[in-house]
């Protein structure tokens, strides 16, 4: 979140479309295929695994705390881009997101979008509801009304903390419900991929396009960072010894994890590695039994019988982990 | 050594000044008229570096001497541009201060230092310091005397390696005075400048830990490459392979990377780890590269500016040194312990030799005594050594100081077989009055009639031949020819 991007309405702009992107994208994670900035329709698309696309056009207002001078302009243009991306293509929803609590400058409905909200059509105040279909009724080809969404997701001021609260809440809460219990995941998540969405966005060709798994593979490269060994784990080593492995040895460690020849030894020797215990006492109790069957790929390079256990039981650890991690968030996300 | 003529020439005047073997007198009415000054071109003129007095500058004149040695060759000299001698009609030049000893060698007929550096102390008196001057001390300008050095050197005794490190003891210990002055300096303006780090020295830290995180992720990057790239291969070699199983119902299925649990998973891993590595690694690169910039810009603002004075940047360089206090006072205190031990140890050697030291004794307490300052039992062996004149004062020091250079003058005669001149600027210091002065002439012209004695003074003085030189209004009053 370094990037100098604040210079300029343009530049607030596209940073609240990628994060508003964000939020959409985590929202609807399990259904989504793909994620799209600056599409052939709309500002945002999200689509689906059932074909089916999520639309949304990204208004965004610098000092949106106090400036309602073109909101209802921003509204009306909105629904007239929805209007039509509604009629080219298979969108579910048509979503009108922006950072203005009060998105029609009306006082009968403002009280309605104060915090990160959402409102289908049906559920909007009447005064809103009114303002909607004044602009409908302009338009040609009017949106499929039930379709249509005002979402709003706070984002203003030139600090990082306060710009990106609702953003950051709404990782965290992703990444809780994960369940893979690693501190600060949700901020080092989010500069990754605002790291990916702009470093698209220099590319001649405009559209920005996100796979899903483009989004989800920093979750388990992160959870699965060397320093995350359990603490259960690092009880059974001497501390010196802990630290002088993960120290010297740590590029030998990382390597066998990676080396697939090596990997699927230890997957299928954990596959057929029989126990009554649970998932992560099975982990512990195959790496006690067999360490030994895997220790003779280090004998080369180490010497120390010590150092080598060791480094077996870590590589065999972080191997089992990082599996058992994946499992559980390409389940948690659809992937 | 006798000073037979001296001639200065000063611009379009010149003063030519004859002196005879007994007393001399250089004499004015009233003072500032040259007296001092003839005096001092003497010395200067011996080679000696002396301090101009107000009225000449020495290195404006040309001043020539005529000297008859005692063993009755005759040499003149001649300064300043180079100071050239002629000795028996032969010529020598010399560089000064350089060679200083080796002419002072052919005047007094040695080639002891000890004794050639502390000659002039003992047959001048100067009108400020010399009548003060007992057994240690400022002779004239930066010309000294040391009462050790010079009975070491009629004693012919050596104590040159232990000198020599008495003076790098003491080089050091300058040195090291002056680091704990600037240590003290530096401690009271760190305090200041450690809380606010200069804006160079905060990004220079943080550049190098960029640099570091730079290589680090680098080398992982390339790390993880190599994995992917083996993977690949492990991928083709199993395609390659065509490897057929049977699952448990008896079905046959060909082996490739989608059927191998946790195959395809792990490339989207490492393809994941790498974009996250390249993620990190171009924020870095973008830290270096706004942090060079800012430097670089801040560089060019400061040289067109100069914001920071001079004392600023002093400050600041001072505070980088890295000196500690306290190291440097244990330091000086070990040194200053040495520097003892060595002086205790010269002047232990320097005392050695009882005959010199005795001779010397009988001498001066003859004089005091004659002169009424002190006899044998209030002036012991070790008094000639004392370094406490606090209690003497007037008339006291002005006799004692004479009796001690009387004693010093007979035994450098008796060591060297030659008689020095003597010569005695102002002798009637303030506070001493006509029998005194009576008592100290006496005394020259009962043991010293053989020495040449040239006194500069307003007064008169009772000798049985003494030539008077006066000086009226100026010293060097004649148009040249």
């Amino acid at each position: 979140m370094e990037r100098s991007r604040r210079a300029d309405a343009v530049v607030f702009g596209f940073d609240f479309q990628v994060n508003a992107a964000i939020v959409l994208f985590l929202e609807n994670v399990k259904d989504v295929k793909s994620l799209r900035l600056e599409g052939d329709y709309e500002d945002i698309e999200i689509e689906l695994e059932n074909g089916k696309y999520i639309l949304a056009q990204a208004k965004a207002v610098e000092r949106a705390s106090d400036d309602f001078s073109n909101v209802r302009k921003n509204m009306k243009k909105a629904i007239a881009t929805l209007s039509e991306a509604d009629h080219k293509s298979k969108a579910s929803e048509l979503i009108m997101v922006t950072n203005s609590p009060n998105p029609f400058n009306d006082d009968g409905s403002k009280s309605a979008f104060y915090g990160p909200s959402k409102r289908k059509y049906k559920d909007l105040p009447e005064s809103a509801r009114k303002l909607v279909d004044g602009y409908l009724e302009d338009l040609k080809k009017p949106l499929d009304i039930d379709k249509f969404k005002v979402q709003i997701i706070p984002f203003e001021t030139d600090e990082d903390d306060e710009r990106y609260k609702v953003i950051m809440q709404c990782v965290n809460d992703f990444v809780g419900e994960l369940n893979t219990n690693t501190a600060g995941l949700g901020k080092k998540l989010l500069s990754i991929w605002h790291w990916q969405v702009f470093d698209n966005a220099g590319k001649h060709n405009s559209t920005i396009k996100l796979r899903k798994k483009d989004i989800i593979w920093p979750i388990l490269v992160k959870v699965t960072e060397d320093n995350t060994l359990d603490e259960e784990f690092k009880e059974r080593f001497d501390d010196g010894l802990l630290e002088e492995v993960r120290y010297r040895y740590s590029e030998t460690i990382e390597s066998h994890c990676e080396r697939c020849e090596f990997f699927i030894k230890i997957l299928s020797g954990f596959n057929s590695f029989k126990t009554e215990k649970k998932q992560m006492d099975k982990i512990n109790d195959f790496i006690n039994k067999k360490w030994c069957d895997y220790s003779e790929e280090f004998s080369s390079e180490i010497v120390d019988d010590e150092v080598k256990e060791a480094i077996t039981k870590i590589v065999m650890y972080k191997v089992l982990r990082q599996r058992y991690v994946i499992n559980r968030v390409k389940e948690g996300t659809n992937i | 050594m006798r000073i037979k003529e001296i001639h200065v020439i000063e611009g379009l005047f010149e003063r030519k000044i004859e002196f005879i073997n007994q007393a001399n007198l250089i004499f004015s009415l009233e003072n500032s008229c040259g007296k001092t000054t003839l005096v001092r071109l003497i010395l200067y003129s011996l080679g000696y570096q002396i301090p101009n007095t107000k009225n000449i500058k020495f290195e404006n004149c040309s001043v020539r001497c005529l000297l008859e040695l005692d063993n009755g060759g005759i040499v003149r000299l001649h300064r300043p541009n180079y100071f050239s001698i002629s000795v028996e009609g032969e010529d020598k030049a010399f560089a000064l201060p350089e060679q200083l000893d080796e002419l002072h060698e052919i005047l007094f007929g040695t080639s002891n230092k000890d004794i050639l550096h502390n000659i002039l102390g003992a047959f001048y008196f100067d009108q400020e310091k010399g009548w003060t001057l007992l057994n240690r001390g400022v002779v004239i300008g930066s010309l000294r005397f040391n009462i050790e050095e010079l009975v070491r050197g009629i004693s012919g005794l050596d104590c040159s390696e232990i000198i020599a490190r008495e003076r790098q003891v003491n080089s050091s210990l300058s040195k090291y005075k002056q680091m704990y002055s600037i240590a003290q300096y530096r401690d009271s303006v760190q305090q200041d400048l450690l809380i606010a780090d200069t804006y160079e020295e905060k990004t220079d830290v943080e550049i190098q830990q960029l640099l570091m995180e730079k290589s680090n992720l680098q080398r992982e990057i390339s790390r993880v490459g190599k994995s992917i790239i083996g993977n690949k291969k492990f991928e083709e070699f199993i395609d390659e392979m065509k490897l057929l199983v049977s699952t448990e119902d008896g079905q046959q299925i060909t082996v490739t990377k989608d059927n191998i649990v946790g195959f395809n998973d792990s490339v989207d891993y490492l393809i994941a780890k790498k974009k996250i590595l390249l993620q990190e690694l171009s924020d870095v690169l973008k830290k270096i590269e706004k942090i060079t910039s800012q430097q670089t810009n801040e560089k060019k603002q400061l040289a067109f500016f100069k914001s920071e004075s001079l004392a600023e940047v002093f400050d600041k360089q001072i505070v980088k040194l890295p000196l500690n206090q306290i190291a440097i006072k244990r330091a000086m205190d070990e040194l200053e312990k040495e520097r003892k031990k060595l002086k205790h140890e010269i002047s232990k050697i320097s005392r050695s030799d009882n005959t010199v030291v005795m001779s010397l004794y009988k001498t001066v307490v003859t004089y005091a005594t004659e002169l009424g300052v002190g006899n044998s039992e209030n002036v012991t062996a070790k008094y000639l050594f004392t370094s406490n004149l606090k209690e003497l004062s007037g008339a006291v020091l002005h006799k004692l100081v004479f009796a001690f250079k009387l004693g010093y003058i007979n035994e450098i005669e008796n060591r060297l077989g030659i008689k020095l001149p003597i010569i005695l600027d102002s002798p009637r210091g303030k506070e001493v009055d006509e029998k005194n002065i009576s008592l100290m002439i006496g005394i020259l012209k009962r043991d010293f009639k053989e020495n040449q004695i040239i006194i500069a003074s307003i007064y008169e003085y009772d000798f049985d031949e003494m030539k008077k030189n006066e000086i009226k209004d100026r010293l060097i009053n004649e148009l040249r020819g």
